[in-house]
């Protein structure tokens, strides 16, 4: 991931059939509408089970995630490739 | 009646996913890596493979073949996100599903037929299904057996469909070369050239007797491989055996004979072997240490008591009693704990008040744990290593005891 990150962020979501899936996000000051889910994941945190989104807004790739118990959203990473 | 077995392989599993969740790499060639920076390639994709970069290569191995190749860290929460997603897609279509590994299975499909086609439509719906609900591809082998659509799926790769029909498995196995089919590994390869064997074809015709005499109780075995036979079942993993051990293993991030460091790296083991246990309800009665040596030489030691455990400080104090006499011969690369001799957690109240309180405690700590993440409550000296990142294990399994949250 190019920019590692770990920031609270607003996030707009369309909740449908027990699903949810973000439609855009602020960040910075910025408003990035979201493009693209080209992937979504889980993982567990104590009884949370997050939910993780791979988005493309603007060409560029930004990790998202969601914890339904405190009901929060975080970027977590910006742009996941490099060059090794 | 003949039976119909698919045998799924999902293709460069890990590195495909990343494409997916990434259209930045898309195309190009790139490696999944461990985070550790002496990590080895754990999937290279296909682009990658195009330059001779293949698993199991250090990273400097891989961009001298490849000097353009992209290295991305490993997410094992992707990889098991997606290979249950994919095993619950195989659910829908028969309840007979062995899961090979994290990204292989093997199918019974033969009373499926009725309701959803030849082996080979449901093959084809099961790709389709794969690719609509997670974007990737896989190879399907569809055969009267096991082995036979093992083989089958590994003939056409990226995004395959072979079949073998039984009418065709004499033809098919005439001419393959001996060492194509699993289980027949270099070693073996070498043994049966010895005997003039080269093909399927020759080893189904060769004398039993003198199989037997050569590779005893397995002679048998080979021949009927050399003729494409295989009775083994499709065991779904709700049925397979119960857990005979529940065990964590480490490469450590660089190596080291600090045995107070090493110390710290077997408690932060036990303790997630006892979560794992006392979340499965199991109790076990032996210890193993394993230890490998910074040149992979690797060796285990167990110690049986009796008294079965599954505290994770029961467990630490057992593999210390294992560990503290050893005399390291050179640096340590990679460190172990397991516990086997399992029996179910009868839930049993201690008659002795010390046995009583650290039951409590352990119980306290786990409900804390359970709400608020793993290692929320620990011990002080394991605060620093909470961010290790894990290996996916090939025992990993979607369900289960071998079911581990990454």
């Amino acid at each position: 991931m190019a920019l590692e990150t770990n920031e609270r962020v607003t996030v707009g979501a369309v909740f449908s059939g027990g699903k949810v899936r973000p439609a855009w996000f602020l960040w910075r000051g910025r408003k990035y509408a979201v493009g693209e889910v080209t992937f979504a994941w889980e993982s567990k945190e104590g009884v949370a089970r997050l939910q993780h989104f791979s988005v493309v807004s603007g060409g560029n790739v930004y990790a998202l995630s969601y914890n339904p118990v405190e009901c929060v959203w975080d970027l977590k990473g910006v742009e996941q490739d490099w060059r090794g | 009646m003949s039976r119909v077995i698919l045998h799924i392989d999902m293709n460069a599993f890990f590195a495909s996913v990343e494409q997916v969740a990434n259209p930045k790499l898309r195309g190009k060639p790139i490696v999944v890596v461990g985070a550790s920076h002496r990590t080895v390639i754990t999937t290279a994709s296909y682009e990658a493979r195009a330059f001779g970069v293949k698993t199991g290569m250090t990273v400097p191995e891989a961009k001298k073949a490849c000097p353009h190749v992209i290295l991305v860290i490993g997410d094992n929460r992707k990889y098991t996100t997606a290979s249950t997603r994919i095993m619950g897609i195989f659910g829908r279509y028969t309840p007979l599903v062995e899961v090979f590994s994290i990204d292989e299975a093997f199918l019974d499909v033969t009373h499926s037929c009725l309701l959803f086609g030849t082996g080979e439509e449901i093959a084809r719906r099961i790709k389709a299904d794969i690719k609509r609900e997670v974007g990737l591809t896989c190879s399907v082998g569809v055969a009267p057996n096991k082995l036979l659509a093992k083989l089958a799926s590994d003939m056409q790769k990226p995004d395959g469909l072979t079949v073998i029909p039984p009418e065709r498995v004499s033809e098919v196995m005439e001419t393959l070369p001996a060492s194509e089919l699993c289980g027949i590994g270099p070693g073996l390869t070498a043994s049966l050239a010895a005997l003039g064997i080269k093909t399927c074809g020759q080893l189904g015709r060769f004398s039993a007797s003198a199989l037997r005499t050569r590779f005893g109780i397995i002679g048998e075995r080979l021949r009927l491989m050399g003729m494409g036979v295989d009775d083994s079942l499709v065991s779904p993993s709700d049925e397979e055996d119960e857990a005979k051990s529940v065990g964590h293993s480490m490469t450590l991030t660089r190596d080291t004979g600090d045995k107070d460091e090493l110390s710290a790296h077997l408690l932060h083991l036990s303790e997630k072997v006892g979560r794992r246990m006392r979340r499965n309800n199991y109790l076990g009665d032996t210890v193993t240490l394993t230890i490998r040596y910074a040149d992979f030489r690797t060796f285990s030691q167990s110690m049986r008591f009796k008294k079965p455990i599954n505290d994770g400080m029961a467990i630490f104090l057992s593999a210390m009693k294992l560990f503290t006499p050893l005399r390291l011969a050179m640096k340590v690369r990679l460190v172990g704990v397991s516990v086997s001799g399992l029996v179910c957690d009868p839930m049993q109240v201690s008659l002795f008040a010390e046995d009583r309180k650290r039951a409590a405690v352990t119980e306290a700590m786990d409900m804390v744990n359970d709400r608020y993440g793993e290692f929320t409550v620990t011990w002080g000296t394991l605060l620093s290593r909470y961010n290790h990142k894990d290996v996916i294990a090939p025992a990993w399994r979607p369900t289960g005891v071998k079911r581990v949250e990454y």
